[in-house]
């Protein structure tokens, strides 16, 4: 071994013991690094608009914030109580009735098909008993799981205030050097793999930019929908409801159904007349044929190149290893992996690097 | 390509031997000197070392190069030959042609001697004429009007042989 081998294997030794001392001591603000990255790539379409239109980074980035700020204000004072008054009266109902055994019963909610299927399933298996088998599965605990753990969103109150002064200094230095950061990173690439950097940084802000903000804003648009025709029928708790079916919407498949799921809770346990359940169901339909046959064609359409089957076990396998969180963030893990994986190899080959 | 040649040296790192540079660059030489600014937050300098390659033929068209100093050459590989086309010293620039089409680089390029260079990413400059769209139109008319004279160069080469 000569002696440069020696020098350059200690100080790839250094160097990567920098690193993993770097992220023991800034691991604490990571979550902080990782949201403000979010929101500004998210926020960057904007300000960089606002740029063509000679308005000043920095000043863009502050009408943004005035106008967020403007936003969450209005949203606290007349959307939060109502969201917060929402949740405890769902809560409430369900806890109510997960209370009070005896009280649920499958032929209480005098559904007569639903009444009738339960007697040919009980006559067809006598061991059978519905309403013991539903109470199990309440029974599990997960359901009191989740409403017990509402709370604890108000207990990281302090957490959250760090979080709020932060993670907007990061967005705003972010947003407001994003080329010199950009630009740092890239002058420091050699001459071998310089061209290669650009090409690789703007194939993935290609394909997986499209696909990130095409999906955001197809929630907004499935949610808004939600809430109108839920609205529209009279529901209680639209808000909070058509919410969780925008939230939902993105875990393809099984999202719509998980979505609805809430709903249809709220119209058998609450004193909406139970003939809504199909009421609500057929407006979901049609929220979801819209969704289907015009925003994800228009919007998410060829950006997403995956097939549906590898896409369905991809929401299955995220369900089984993390829940629904697995569930929703799977697909576009994964599609930010292949893209990736697939832009990184062609350009690799291209460059004559591989 | 070649130019009048400058034996000047140029610190692109002081503002105003920038955009004095800037100004000698055929392309850039109608810009404003604040536009001549504007594109240095652009730009990517590169030091490239004697007989290092920018780029082969065959690679994707990302980025477009002005010659700062330095001297380097055009080339070809045919079985295992080198065919030098032109050389390329200071104010010249290259992969122009990137710039308009979504072809893969038609030639190689390497450096003869250390050269230094000034590189514009082909997205960069997108940016830079959306953003300043006068400065762009310059820009722009001059690419156009440098094209036409190498057609029209080629026409008489033509019907003259």
């Amino acid at each position: 071994m000569n002696r440069s081998r020696v020098i350059r294997l200690i100080l790839t030794i250094l160097s990567l013991a920098l690193g993993v001392a770097a992220i023991l001591y800034y691991k604490s603000i990571i979550s902080y690094l990782l949201v403000g990255f979010l929101v500004s790539y998210l926020l960057s379409p904007i300000i960089n608009y606002a740029e063509r239109s000679h308005i000043s980074r920095a000043l863009a980035i502050i009408i943004v914030y005035v106008i967020i700020l403007i936003l969450l204000a209005i949203f606290f004072t007349y959307i939060i109580p109502q969201i917060i008054q929402q949740l405890a009266d769902f809560s409430e109902t369900i806890k109510s009735v997960l209370e009070n055994p005896e009280k649920l019963s499958m032929r209480s909610l005098g559904i007569p098909a639903l009444d009738q299927l339960i007697d040919m399933l009980e006559k067809t298996f006598p061991a059978l008993k519905v309403d013991e088998e539903v109470l199990k599965f309440f029974d599990s605990g997960r359901l009191t799981d989740i409403m017990n753990q509402l709370p604890l969103v108000f207990k990281g109150m302090a957490n959250i205030l760090a979080f709020l002064v932060v993670v907007p200094v990061i967005v705003f230095f972010m947003l407001k050097d994003e080329r010199i950061f950009l630009r740092s990173v890239i002058n420091n690439v050699s001459n071998r793999y310089f061209e290669f950097t650009l090409h690789l940084l703007e194939r993935i802000e290609e394909s997986f930019g499209k696909f990130f903000r095409a999906i955001l804003l197809e929630t907004v648009i499935v949610a808004v929908m939600s809430i109108i025709g839920l609205l529209i029928l009279g529901i209680p708790n639209a808000l909070i409801l058509g919410i969780i079916v925008g939230l939902a919407n993105p875990i393809k498949y099984f999202g719509p159904f998980i979505g609805a799921v809430p709903t249809m809770l709220v119209i058998l346990l609450g004193p909406t007349p139970d003939v809504y359940v199909f009421y609500s169901a057929i407006m979901y339909v049609i929220v979801q044929q819209v969704d289907g046959n015009i925003l994800f064609p228009v919007l998410v359409g060829k950006s997403m190149d995956m097939h549906p089957m590898w896409v369905l076990l991809t929401v299955i396998a995220g369900g089984y290893a993390f829940g629904i969180s697995g569930m929703l963030l799977g697909v576009p893990v994964v599609f930010l992996v292949k893209t990736i994986f697939e832009v990184a190899q062609k350009s690799l080959k291209e460059f004559e690097i591989i | 390509m070649a130019i009048t040649q400058k034996k000047e040296k140029y610190d692109l790192s002081n503002e105003k031997e920038f955009i004095r540079f800037m100004g000698e660059i055929s392309i850039f030489s109608k810009l404003t000197k604040s536009e001549r600014m504007n594109l240095k937050k652009y730009i990517y300098l590169r030091t490239f070392k004697p007989g290092e390659v920018v780029f082969k033929k065959g690679y994707p068209n990302v980025v477009f190069y002005i010659v700062q100093e330095g001297l380097l050459k055009v080339y070809l590989e045919k079985d295992g030959r080198e065919i030098v086309l032109s050389k390329l010293h200071s104010f010249d620039f290259f992969g122009e042609m990137g710039l308009f089409l979504e072809e893969y680089r038609t030639a190689s390029i390497a450096a003869i001697e250390e050269s230094k260079l000034i590189a514009i990413s082909k997205r960069d400059l997108a940016d830079f004429i959306a953003k300043f769209p006068r400065a762009g139109t310059k820009i722009l008319y001059k690419f156009g009007e440098l094209l036409s004279r190498n057609i029209l160069k080629t026409n008489n080469r033509i019907s003259e042989g």
